[in-house]
């Protein structure tokens, strides 16, 4: 009998402790504070310091940096006139009534573009992506004039459905 | 230990090891829960207090526009106007942060932009201009009409929300399940709503009710179409050719061109793309106007290397490029380079007055010094020899206009469009104040300054 009540007794202890490690491993106060979002972003701060070093005559510019994140979420692997068609879209929304009125706010519009949702516009751009942003800034526009793309192999949304078909590039088509 | 003992060890171990892992679970399942709850309360809170601003900025709108309107003092009609116009551009903002990008509301964002306009535009006119006209003032009430039953709609909304306890957080949702149909799902069975999304409808069919004022000649037009450029149309063979020759593949052996699309962009263009022979990977593609057959962008694409040209090399480069395909008298007037390339824009000068305007943009590759851009769309688009008028004032008057804390350093005649889209003659004065450098443009008709900028932003060098 007191065999059986050491036995429950050495059980809740094991049961207990094994909670709390995981408890603790969990909100990260065993292995310091490395969750997969500090993570990133220490990536992120050492990737913009590496640019800056990388060119020094040219001041970032949180805006452009946004861009160029957005295109290489969005659009890596697309055709070079992919990637610009991205940024283009960017800038055509700006310059619309429907839209905000700044490039951060263009960009973090709800629900606007699936790699600021998913979050993967925080991972570290594909170099191609800043020269993309770029040349829309300079004036490219190889969307034709798009306010919306999607990509046809994947859900959309809905309003994409009574826009009108610009183009398609790569995966992506394009809508005006 | 007999065998009965064992099994029965091996079963409480068993069991005492399910438990471990079903109470483990258990727990990182509730603080899972409990996190994305808290997420979710954030996010709701963010919502609540965007759409909370846009109740406040459009009620204050309708407020600051029928105050603008009583005035009978100029300098308090202007800062009616600029205050409504700083209520305007907040209530945008507020809008634009809420998730309500499934939801038809263009009626109401266009009166937003219109009443951001005609606000900005009137509270700019300077305390020597005249008060409003008596078209001006029509068009001030209605747009407060317009704004008072905005106001009253988004009150409305803003009590069932708070009595109905409806949430954004499940507008978003539904929206995220729209961007979920097809396109084709979508077309018949239409948005999906709610509470609020019916409230927000409401709203937009209301917007819908009220005639848009004629702002013709009030505000500047929203964004002008582009003409198309004069000529006939040409046909796919005729763009390839063209394309060919302007990239230099014509002269290359086993370079192919097809149309891929032909684009109902502004203007209508033939895309042609290029593919070089075997061995090289510079692919190009060509944007060339149905109408007139003018190449209004081009890209080769080639991976940039290590630098080996200086942007000052750049700059003959691009020049000769454009001289070779027909395009006299550009002068340089910008310049920026970014990851191993330098794009350089140019304007027309016509009897040395700077056309800017008529402008393109050469992309120059810094690694092997190759052209391996073009965007020529508004040079394709605007570009003629112009009937320019002698300058109503001379250079030293204009000279008078400026600010007199400025050292200048270079001077010269431009054309440039002003918010209107009219083509204005100016005398540009690159001047330098702490170091800055800036072109200012005064009028060279009437002296006043038009617009100043900042000769350098952001990597951009204006020349």
């Amino acid at each position: 009998m007191s065999h059986g009540v050491g036995k429950f007794i050495f059980t809740i202890t094991v049961l207990v402790v094994v909670v709390t490690v995981l408890w603790h491993v969990q909100s990260g106060r065993v292995f310091g504070d490395r969750s997969a979002y500090h993570r990133e972003n220490e990536d992120r701060l050492r990737y913009i310091a590496e640019v800056d070093l990388a060119d020094p005559g040219q001041s970032y510019s949180y805006d452009f940096d946004l861009m160029a994140r957005v295109i290489s979420a969005e659009a890596k692997g697309e055709p070079y006139i992919g990637q610009v068609a991205v940024g283009a879209v960017i800038l055509n929304r700006l310059d619309h009534p429907h839209f905000p009125k700044t490039i951060s706010g263009v960009i973090f519009e709800p629900d606007a573009f699936t790699a600021v949702s998913t979050g993967y516009v925080w991972f570290p751009p594909v170099e191609s992506s800043y020269r993309a942003a770029q040349d829309a800034l300079a004036g490219w526009d190889p969307s034709g004039g798009a306010l919306y793309y999607y990509n046809p192999s994947k859900a959309t949304n809905w309003r994409v459905a009574t826009r009108s078909y610009i183009t398609q590039i790569g995966k992506h088509v394009f809508l005006r | 230990m007999n065998c009965h003992e064992v099994t029965v060890m091996k079963q409480r171990w068993g069991w005492m090891a399910l438990t471990i892992v079903v109470v483990a679970a258990s727990f990182i399942g509730l603080r899972e829960y409990s996190l994305k709850k808290e997420a979710e309360l954030r996010a709701e809170n963010q919502y609540q207090r965007a759409f909370q601003e846009v109740v406040y900025h459009v009620d204050s709108l309708a407020a600051e526009l029928g105050k603008a309107a009583v005035s009978s003092s100029l300098l308090q009609t202007q800062k009616a106007l600029a205050d409504a116009w700083r209520h305007t551009e907040s209530a945008r903002s507020g809008l634009g942060q809420l998730p309500v990008s499934a939801i038809e509301l263009s009626t109401t964002e266009d009166f937003l932009s219109q009443v951001a306009s005609f606000t900005y535009t009137l509270s700019q006119r300077g305390t020597s201009g005249s008060g409003l006209s008596d078209r001006e003032w029509a068009i001030l009430r209605d747009l407060r009409d317009q704004a008072m039953f905005a106001a009253e709609e988004l009150a409305g909304l803003g009590s069932s929300i708070a009595l109905g306890r409806l949430r954004w957080i499940d507008v978003q949702r539904e929206s995220i399940a729209g961007a979920a149909m097809r396109p084709e799902r979508a077309r018949t069975q239409g948005a999906p709503s709610n509470q609020v999304t019916k409230g927000l409808k409401m709203l937009e069919d209301g917007m819908t009710r009220f005639p848009t004022p004629d702002f013709e000649g009030v505000i500047p037009p929203p964004r002008k179409k582009l003409p198309t450029i004069p000529g006939p149309a040409i046909g796919t063979n005729e763009a390839i050719r063209i394309a060919m020759d302007f990239t230099g593949y014509s002269a290359v052996e086993g370079a192919k061109g097809q149309v891929i699309a032909t684009i109902p962009s502004e203007p209508e263009a033939h895309r042609v793309e290029i593919i070089p022979p075997r061995g090289s990977d510079r692919r190009a593609w060509v944007d060339v106007s149905v109408s007139g057959g003018k190449v209004l962008w081009m890209y080769i694409d080639s991976p940039i290397g290590a630098q080996s040209v200086t942007p000052a090399m750049a700059v003959n480069v691009a020049k000769t490029f454009l001289d070779d395909r027909g395009f006299q008298h550009m002068r340089e007037i910008s310049r920026r380079d970014y990851q191993g390339v330098c794009s350089i824009g140019f304007a027309y000068e016509q009897n040395g007055v700077i056309v800017y305007p008529d402008y393109v943009v050469v992309r120059v590759a810094l690694d092997d010094g190759q052209v391996d851009g073009f965007e020529g769309t508004n040079y394709q688009v605007f570009h003629k020899i112009r009937p320019l008028k002698e300058p109503g004032i001379s250079e030293a008057r204009a000279k008078e206009g400026l600010n007199p804390r400025l050292t200048v350093i270079d001077s010269r005649l431009a054309v440039i469009l002003d918010d209107f889209y009219r083509e204005k003659l100016v005398y540009e004065f690159k001047c330098q104040l702490d170091k800055k450098t800036y072109l200012v443009y005064i009028n060279a008709e009437t002296g006043e300054e038009e617009e100043v900028k900042k000769a350098e932003i952001t990597g951009l060098e204006l020349v």
